[in-house]
């Protein structure tokens, strides 16, 4: 399900612009996984949703309508809107600011902080993340021998789709009596 | 001759030692100790010549090298030396093999959301190549059971499952690695002290004093502990070259190994390397002397699960599910 944007609507966020603070430590080299979770293939959130800013179709905020529509079947129509029965754009996006969230009472969130917005809900987990319990974690236990790179929700989740897409197991270990056993057809 | 010549010939040369003890020197008697000293070093070259080839897998160094506790530096030195050579020989990679040792002050513990994991073995693989495990026969340390949901059977799991797509309906996974126990049965059956638990919780092995009895592999209730059965094999370019004496460098043939937390990194500073690459982040590890580290937390908050309990191992290693 790739989505095609028209190249004159196409402003991707610069991996500068929209990780500052996000930016994954180089893995070292005998690592068998080498790409970090939210990139791969199947997770499209980086690669087809959020590379785009808001404020280049709606101009002034988002109630309003863009004047021109450059997407030939409607806007937002690639998404997948699983997030609960939550389907109110303005439950999280700021509609006077296209580029940020929102709060309880419509103050601003900044678009990189996306923990402030979603903790309003999932305060639990909030927690459990603080604390470093839940989410991947990568560098080093020890503060002080070297930097612990913490990522945020939506670094992971795809906010407008958060159930994980099912992953390949790697290969099963040997089973010695299944490897016997074909060992002893091969020599007959 | 005669006794009267013989007489004769005595009373006029005084007899020399020569003729006393030996036959006169003849053509035969030459000839027949010229072969036998053939035939005798012939036999003693054949008989020593499997000795030729020992120095491929014995060394006298090796031999007498003396305990992990009583080595200097300077000798420690010297036997690190002496792996990296062999390294090189049998594996032409050059590697940067260290003697770490463990931080004053810090012991390790290790918590596993059995919620959150979905049985994706891809903790397996990196420990694989974190650890330099044989390829084949193939040694992973890390066993992912796959359970019913509503049982804590380990009887009736699973680790050879293989679906398209993980996790399956109705189950969830476990995975078992070393629990690092505190009260170890393997450190206790071991009959030559190749294994202990160093000060930071890590139980770890020395390759060079292991005899390979087995005896630790039949006392782990875990079944964490693992046997060299051949020589490991793994192809040069998946070596990982950075390396510590009692962690993952390239074990020789006939000694057990088992999880040493990634001792190489985590005794670094870093994250072992199944925490770093779990995909859903239900691996946590930290220094439980730390305030305010992330395993007092699960213990606190969370429902904790202790693998075979009864057994009074006291394992560094929790599984954890939400409340």
């Amino acid at each position: 399900m790739l989505y095609v944007w028209p190249s004159y609507c196409q402003e991707p966020y610069t991996e500068h612009e929209i990780l500052p603070a996000f930016k994954i430590l180089d893995l070292p080299k005998t690592w068998s996984d080498k790409t970090p979770v939210y990139k791969e293939p199947k997770l499209l959130f980086y690669t087809q949703e959020f590379t785009y800013k808001c404020s280049k179709c709606h101009v002034k905020d988002l109630t309003s309508k863009p004047k021109k529509s450059h997407l030939p079947f409607g806007a937002h129509k690639d998404m997948l809107f699983t997030h609960g029965l939550n389907l109110r754009c303005m439950n999280c996006h700021n509609p006077e600011h296209p580029d940020a969230f929102t709060d309880y009472d419509g103050s601003v969130i900044a678009r990189d902080k996306p923990v402030f917005l979603c903790r309003n809900c999932h305060g639990v987990i909030y927690r459990d993340w603080r604390a470093g319990v839940h989410g991947r974690i990568n560098g080093y236990w020890n503060n002080k021998l070297g930097p612990q790179k913490k990522i945020e929700c939506n670094q992971c989740h795809n906010p407008h789709h958060p159930k994980f897409p099912d992953l390949k197991p790697m290969p099963p270990p040997v089973n010695p009596v299944a490897h016997k056993y074909e060992k002893d057809k091969h020599h007959e | 001759m005669s006794d009267q010549s013989r007489k004769e010939h005595d009373q006029t040369e005084p007899a020399s030692l020569d003729d006393m003890t030996h036959e006169p020197l003849t053509r035969r008697s030459f000839l027949k100790a010229g072969a036998a000293a053939v035939a005798l070093s012939a036999g003693t070259a054949i008989t020593l010549s499997p000795l030729k080839d020992l120095d491929q897998h014995f060394s006298v160094n090796e031999f007498f090298q003396q305990h992990y506790e009583e080595l200097t530096p300077e000798m420690m030195e010297k036997i690190l030396e002496r792996i990296k050579q062999e390294i090189k020989r049998d594996y032409d990679v050059e590697a940067d093999l260290r003697d770490i040792k463990p931080t004053p002050g810090v012991e390790f513990a290790y918590a596993l959301n059995l919620g959150r994991c979905i049985g994706c073995r891809r903790c397996v693989y990196a420990c694989m190549d974190e650890n330099n495990q044989s390829r084949d026969p193939e040694i992973q340390y890390i066993r992912v059971l796959e359970m019913e949901k509503g049982s804590m059977d380990i009887e009736s799991s699973n680790h050879y499952y293989n679906p398209e797509t993980v996790p399956n309906k109705g189950k969830y996974y476990m995975p078992v690695q070393c629990h690092q126990c505190r009260n170890s049965p393997c450190t206790k059956a071991c009959p030559v002290k190749a294994t202990w638990r160093d000060p930071d919780g890590i139980v770890v092995v020395d390759y060079n004093w292991c005899i390979g009895c087995r005896y630790c592999l039949a006392a782990c209730p875990y079944w964490a502990r693992r046997f060299n059965f051949a020589t490991p094999k793994i192809a040069s370019n998946d070596i990982n070259t950075e390396m510590a004496y009692l962690g993952n460098r390239i074990r020789p043939r006939g000694v057990a190994e088992k999880c040493t937390f990634c001792l190489r990194r985590t005794r670094q500073g870093m994250l072992p390397a199944c925490a770093e690459v779990c995909p859903t982040g239900s691996r946590i590890f930290a220094n439980i002397l730390e305030p305010g580290n992330p395993i007092s937390y699960v213990l606190e908050n969370k429902r904790v699960y202790v693998l075979k309990e009864s057994l009074q191992t006291f394992p560094r290693f929790y599984y954890f599910f939400e409340k």
